[in-house]
């Protein structure tokens, strides 16, 4: 035997759920963004396979929809590590069993919402020549506090937090809502589906 | 066309017959991140505006140029001028040599030279791009990047994102309409539509996640994850050595202008 690692393969089943979760990503943004305004949902599907197939695919779905994205916005492409940090951190959490209960789920949101709101609040600024981008957050959050003294960095990076916590928080719960939606047969099958639930199944028991 | 003309398509490398939409998809693509990339790092209108005009020369000269310069228009309009509207206000009263006079607050020179960096910047990157999507097909794109290396996984992940929104679309059109036949009030106020997501994005959510398992044994059946060369229905020509010259000039060009800009703008 060698000393080196094997590398692991993806199967199918988590090939084909790549493409999926891109395609829920762009379903939950038009569904939910255009009803709710804060909202944006375009996570939902990079959490949701970073939870059940692993931090790999997960990262994969982020580069993916961001593709997406790029073509509609080009400008997008510097939110690539973000969507892509979501996948891998999803994986992670979901390792430490945190999408078995609804309320260690929703403790996760300041992490997403660092990721999502405070990273990316500092790549527009560094992007973007240093200044505010027309956005929600900005306008209503950001340029408030920065005519209240707050530095411009600080004003953007709150602003952006603030927002992207009652994004993450109301995806983190969409995708604890799916997977406990999901059979456990189905879960079983998927490289990441025993951290996400409470079931244990011998291995003789799962038909593949 | 007829049977035999269809299945004679086949049998040759895809052709346009339009010079850019026959440049090598995967030059094409180095071409246009170089561009797209300058305009980028070095955030300078007079850049930006360099890398927007040759996009829409280029533009010009495709058959998309309609569909080009009114995806560009409208993110002008969605993606510029809000922004620019909240920079303006940001400066508005700054110190410095005054451009004009707006609300009785001076706008400072610096303030719109910035709004002008961001636009041409955005109208430039998205520009660019925008000739690259808009005359090549993703099937083409995805066939030059297995002849060049990529795994025929990561190609048939590429092309089912593509075919997978489109066909997840219709999945929530129908859905809407099964909710509605069963009572479920999709339209009318914001209560109403936010009450409404929840019955129609999960039906789609869950069944198109369920019916993985189906697609799964359809590959297996087909032999996808079967070691050797994977077969291909369509054509694309190699690059020309042309083609890989100008991609070549691109990058260097690309690399040479971010520190020029840089250093001189």
């Amino acid at each position: 035997m060698t000393g080196k690692k094997k590398k692991k393969k993806m199967d199918n089943m988590t090939k084909l759920l790549i493409p999926l979760a891109v395609a829920i990503n762009m379903l939950a943004y038009n569904v939910l963004y255009s009803t709710t305004m804060v909202i944006l949902g375009d996570s939902i599907g990079t959490i949701l396979v970073g939870a059940i197939c692993g931090p790999v695919p997960g990262a994969v779905v982020g580069v993916l929809s961001n593709l997406v994205n790029v073509i509609k916005n080009p400008v997008m492409i510097v939110m690539l590590p973000l969507n892509v940090a979501f996948g891998v951190v999803s994986g992670y959490l979901s390792k430490r069993k945190i999408f078995i209960r609804l309320w260690k789920t929703i403790l996760c949101t300041p992490l997403y919402g660092f990721i999502g709101g405070w990273l990316s609040g500092s790549i527009i600024f560094l992007a973007m020549g240093g200044d505010f981008w027309g956005n929600m957050a900005s306008v209503f959050v950001g340029i408030p506090l920065f005519h209240a003294g707050v530095p411009k960095y600080f004003a953007m990076a709150i602003g952006q937090l603030l927002f992207d916590c009652i994004d993450k928080a109301a995806c983190l719960v969409l995708v604890y809502l799916i997977i406990k939606s999901l059979p456990d047969r189905f879960l079983i099958k998927l490289p990441y589906g025993r951290y996400v639930t409470s079931k244990q199944y011998d291995e003789s028991e799962i038909e593949f | 066309m007829t049977d035999q003309e269809f299945i004679e398509s086949f049998r040759h490398y895809q052709k346009k017959n339009n010079w850019w939409c026959d440049f090598h998809p995967v030059a094409k693509l180095v071409f246009c991140l170089s561009f797209g990339f300058l305009s980028l790092i070095v955030f300078k209108w007079q850049v930006g505006l360099a890398v927007f005009l040759l996009a829409g020369l280029i533009a010009i000269r495709t058959p998309a140029r309609k569909t080009y310069f009114i995806t560009l228009g409208v993110m002008f309009v969605a993606g510029c001028l809000f922004t620019v509207a909240v920079r303006l206000y940001v400066h508005m009263g700054d110190p410095g040599p005054v451009a004009f006079y707006l609300f009785g607050k001076a706008v400072p020179v610096a303030a719109v030279i910035s709004c002008l960096d961001l636009i041409f910047m955005i109208e430039g990157f998205l520009g660019i791009f925008m000739t690259f999507f808009l005359t090549t097909e993703m099937r083409d794109l995805c066939c030059c990047l297995e002849q060049v290396g990529m795994s025929p996984s990561a190609t048939f992940m590429i092309l089912s994102t593509f075919s997978g929104i489109a066909s997840i679309k219709e999945k929530l059109n129908c859905v809407r309409e099964s909710q509605r036949a069963r009572g479920i009030e999709t339209e009318g106020s914001l209560v109403v539509k936010v009450k409404s997501i929840l019955p129609v994005l999960f039906p789609v959510i869950i069944s198109s996640m369920t019916g993985v398992e189906d697609r799964t044994l359809a590959m297996d059946a087909r032999a996808f994850s079967a070691k050797g060369k994977h077969t291909a229905l369509r054509r694309a020509a190699p690059a020309k050595p042309v083609e890989k010259m100008v991609a070549a000039l691109a990058v260097i060009l690309c690399i040479a202008g971010s520190i020029a800009g840089r250093m001189y703008l």
